[in-house]
């Protein structure tokens, strides 16, 4: 199998990408590029589209319309080589029960044609040493998942596809699953995460592309996405009894009324705050609660969803 | 030798899987000898049948001498005589409703009447009996004993074993293979490997493999059972039942590979396996002969792949079968298992 690497081409480019399921449309016409090193994040609730995205970078499902490269590669021609030069999570990992940690990663590694020792590094490196000879079926979830990392390191990949490599994992283990991640892209493995949590996002990825139902809404970095909101901070004032009058001021960029408060948009807190406290000891306002917050992702997604980014996913949980 | 290496290490965790899990251990190489044993010791040991018959008698035969000689002639053959006076001759009746004597007699104007229902060959055969031994007892000639036939593989057991040699390799592949594949696919377990550059035929490949293994010890045990408790011998050509034995293992294994080829759902999975296994074992003449179907049923019986396995290997154990005589039955299986092997895996559903 050649794995000669070509230097300058894009880890993956994915050019109008629709994919239907019958009348269905999961993956609407979404195009995006990753390049080398470089890690980004697919972000939006379930059934936003994004397993079903990454699944056809994977190889996993064809697309409708549209066109996929990897490492200037595509799965029409070059499959083979395509999978010997990613790196894959899948977002529901199960092994064969009866079947040892190490076992399991030696046979991949037979798989992947390199020698039996990446078995033991790949063990090191998601830090299951200790787990070496116990069977899959009894880890934990978060060692089940730095399992299916240590499957996706077998070969160096150089685009490493994390389908919610988090979710279900406490605090603890998702902590552990970053540090790994963080590693990977400082040496220099191109990423494409699927997540729903937007802190993992922020803290993993350079670029973020927000995905609703199948199509990606907004994209760029953690900056440019806050950026493209002409307000940065929220205000959320919660109150008793009805207002007699209205806060009209130049800092408030917009506001919208809630059951029992109102939600004030501005530019910056500090211009805000101060002539709010004034307006509301003037008007005798009984406050109840008093919330203000920098612009987060969080606020962005409802902002042009109408939905909140966790809301489906409690839901279904 | 990427591909050597990949089924040398499928191969490897799939013996393993299987010896790690007790209970498969149990149905996979106890239950057949059970079943072999059972089976075998209760249609093979010699055993006398004893029967039990009503004789009406005449109150008028004060002192019937020549029927109580003829009453112990028949007890030598395992025929007891039941007594009954003409005038309770209702008693008689009822021993037969009751199932509780084969058929009665009644001595009439000097000689036997027999009654029972015409449609009970067991009945039939034991009335012919009687009247046979009857007239020699009249004539006083002798009765020439049967002689056993002087060949081998005539018992039940020699019957038996084979056949269950070939439903082994059946079930083992149709279970231990086919239904893998479908309990793979439904906990998802395959979607990981096929994302990976693994050969595709290579794993089946090391399945069929696998498989092969696990049936070989099983044939083993089997046969060295059958050797040591039922003194059963292979008559014919070793090589041929090595022949055979692959060529059915590969038949199956093709089958299996198209029965598990689209479902991910383990009611289906079951019912398609049993669909193919069920109706084979009962007509491929595993237990009984296929030869009591009807002569039209028979034709498409004997291509079955059951059939084609379990005669070959009846041949082999029983007739002494040469290679070549086999090789026609082996062509065949293999054919079954490359048709329905390729279209499988044609279709077949690695996601």
């Amino acid at each position: 199998m050649s794995t000669m690497r070509i230097p300058n081409v894009l880890a993956l480019k994915a050019e109008n990408i629709i994919k239907k399921f019958g009348n269905f449309t999961a993956v609407n016409n979404v195009s995006l590029s990753v390049k080398k090193g470089e890690a980004i994040a697919l972000l939006g609730p379930n059934g936003a589209g994004k397993t079903t995205f990454v699944e056809m970078v994977e190889g996993i499902q064809k697309p409708t319309a549209g066109h996929i490269e990897i490492l200037g590669l595509t799965w029409e021609k070059q499959a083979k080589e395509i999978q010997h030069r990613i790196g894959l999570v899948l977002q529901e990992n199960r092994f064969l029960d009866r079947v040892t940690v190490f076992e399991t990663l030696k046979l991949f590694t037979s798989f992947y044609n390199v020698p039996s020792a990446k078995a033991e590094y790949a063990l090191k490196k998601v830090n299951l040493v200790s787990k070496r000879d116990d069977y899959t079926m009894n880890l934990s979830g978060g060692q089940r998942q730095r399992l299916a990392i240590a499957l996706a390191l077998l070969n160096d990949p150089e685009l490493l596809l994390l389908d919610e490599p988090t979710t279900g994992l406490d605090p603890h283990a998702r902590r552990e699953v970053w540090n790994i991640i963080k590693e990977l892209k400082k040496s220099g493995t191109a990423i494409v995460l699927t997540t729903h949590y937007m802190e993992e996002a922020e803290k993993l990825c350079d670029k973020i592309y927000i995905m609703f139902q199948g199509k990606i809404l907004l994209s760029g970095t953690m900056k440019e996405l806050l950026a493209s909101q002409e307000y940065q901070s929220i205000v959320d004032l919660h109150f008793k009894g009805q207002l007699k009058k209205s806060f009209q001021h130049p800092a408030v960029i917009r506001q919208k009324k809630f059951p029992g408060g109102i939600r004030f948009y501005a530019k910056e807190l500090k211009e805000i705050l101060p002539p709010l406290m004034e307006w509301i000891k003037k008007n005798q306002i009984k406050i109840e609660d008093l919330n203000c917050r920098n612009l987060n992702l969080d606020d962005l997604f409802t902002e042009l969803t109408g939905h909140k980014l966790n809301e489906q996913n409690r839901k279904e949980a | 030798m990427q591909i050597l290496r990949e089924i040398y290490q499928l191969v490897t965790i799939q013996i393993k899987q299987f010896y790690r899990q007790p209970g498969v251990l149990f149905w996979a190489f106890i239950f057949p000898l059970a079943m072999a044993w059972i089976l075998g010791v209760a249609f093979t040991t010699e055993s006398k049948t004893h029967y039990k018959i009503a004789w009406i008698v005449p109150e008028s035969i004060r002192k019937p001498t020549r029927l109580k000689q003829f009453e112990k002639k028949l007890a030598s053959s395992s025929v007891q005589v039941v007594w009954i006076p003409e005038s309770q001759k209702e008693k008689a009746w009822k021993l037969y409703r009751k199932q509780k004597v084969v058929l009665v007699m009644q001595w009439q104007n000097q000689k036997w009447h027999f009654y029972y229902d015409t449609r009970l060959q067991e009945a039939k055969l034991l009335h012919l009996e009687i009247e046979r031994k009857w007239t020699h007892f009249l004539t006083g000639t002798k009765e020439s004993p049967p002689s056993s036939v002087p060949i081998q593989g005539t018992r039940y057991i020699d019957f038996l074993l084979p056949g269950l040699i070939a439903m082994g390799i059946m079930n083992s592949l149709m279970w231990g293979m086919s239904w893998t594949l479908i309990e793979l696919r439904m906990k998802k377990l395959l979607r990981r490997m096929s994302a990976s550059p693994m050969s595709k035929p290579g794993f089946m490949l090391s399945f069929y493999i696998s498989r092969m293994m696990i049936t070989a010890v099983e044939t083993l045990i089997l046969f060295v059972f059958g050797k040591w408790y039922f003194n059963l011998t292979l008559t014919g050509s070793w090589l041929g039942f090595f022949l055979i034995f692959l060529a059915g293992n590969f038949a199956f294994a093709g089958i299996g590979v198209l029965v598990a080829s689209r479902t991910d759902n383990s009611r289906i999975g079951n019912g398609l396996i049993n669909a193919v296994t069920f109706p084979m074992t009962v007509a491929s003449g595993i237990f009984f002969s296929y030869e009591r179907f009807p002569e039209m049923a028979q034709k498409f019986v004997a291509i079955l792949p059951l059939t084609l396995l379990s005669d070959a290997t009846r041949l082999l154990f029983n007739e002494g079968g040469t290679l070549s005589a086999i090789l026609m039955p082996a062509t065949a299986l293999i054919l079954y298992g490359i048709i329905f092997g390729a279209v499988g895996l044609k279709i077949y559903k690695w996601h």
